[in-house]
């Protein structure tokens, strides 16, 4: 269902791409939960989410529910027996396909990029 | 010049343990909390050691703070998922304004009441009873956080 990714466990570029986009999630997500917690009213919509996997390989989902847990705002709690899908709790799903495709298009696809 | 920028990241560090805290005590259910005390463990530290690793300024102190942080970002996120995984098959009650519980079904989940955890309590510490005049502590929170 989503394009085939290629990937290259040797390539630094990738692993470089990769840890960038996690300090920008970390920076990014740590604000909004700042401002979460701050703001007098609490206005969030949590939820316990679906995550569909492409990857295939355990240190791949392994390295994916690290990375989401570590993001603030975000916590991966189970996955599947069969590997197919990693449940998490998210502080704000207003949207929750969003959310999914978020994480989909962004970690899932950088970390498909170093590890199967 | 760099004793500036060092205080600057242990303080923004601080602030964030700080933002941290309230949010633990703060928001109403576990899985909640546990969002605000992820952005302690990861960014609140981070920011301190990188302040510290700052205002030493040897290459001992760099390579210190680095190995800190890749031990906490190896171990931290593997602690928290264990526990949450373990709050929800332990029955830990969502916060009202949860939208989808998509796990429903997929894990076993405990029954968690507090009415009887409290019945339970006062069962075990009778005087505790006038203390707390009779108030039911539990079920009052989760509408006075909204």
């Amino acid at each position: 269902m989503t394009p085939a990714i290629r990937s290259e466990p040797w390539n630094p570029v990738a692993w470089l791409g990769l840890g960038l986009l996690f300090l920008r999630e970390l920076a990014l997500s740590a604000w909004d939960v700042i401002l979460t917690t701050l703001r007098p009213r609490l206005d969030i919509r949590p939820a316990i989410l679906a995550l569909p996997l492409d990857l295939r390989s355990d240190v791949g989902i392994t390295l994916l529910a690290d990375l989401i847990t570590l993001t603030p705002g975000t916590t991966a709690l189970h996955v599947s027996e069969d590997r197919r899908t990693l449940y998490l709790h998210c502080i704000n799903a207003a949207s929750p396909e969003a959310v999914v495709s978020g994480l989909k298009t962004g970690f899932e696809a950088a970390v498909r990029r170093v590890l199967p | 010049m760099v004793e500036i920028l060092a205080a600057l990241f242990l303080l923004a560090g601080a602030a964030v343990a700080l933002v941290a805290a309230i949010g633990v005590a703060r928001l109403p259910d576990t899985f909640l909390r546990m969002h605000a005390s992820t952005k302690a463990g990861t960014v609140g530290s981070g920011l301190v050691l990188i302040g510290a690793a700052l205002a030493f300024g040897e290459v001992g102190a760099w390579l210190r703070a680095v190995a800190i942080l890749a031990f906490l970002l190896a171990t931290t996120p593997v602690a928290a998922s264990a526990l949450g995984r373990a709050a929800y098959v332990g029955g830990t009650p969502l916060w009202k304004g949860t939208v989808a519980d998509q796990l429903a079904g997929v894990l076993p989940r405990g029954a968690f009441d507090l009415a009887e955890a409290e019945r339970r309590r006062r069962a075990l510490q009778p005087e505790a009873e006038e203390a707390a005049g009779g108030t039911t502590g539990g079920g009052s929170r989760d509408g006075a956080a909204r």
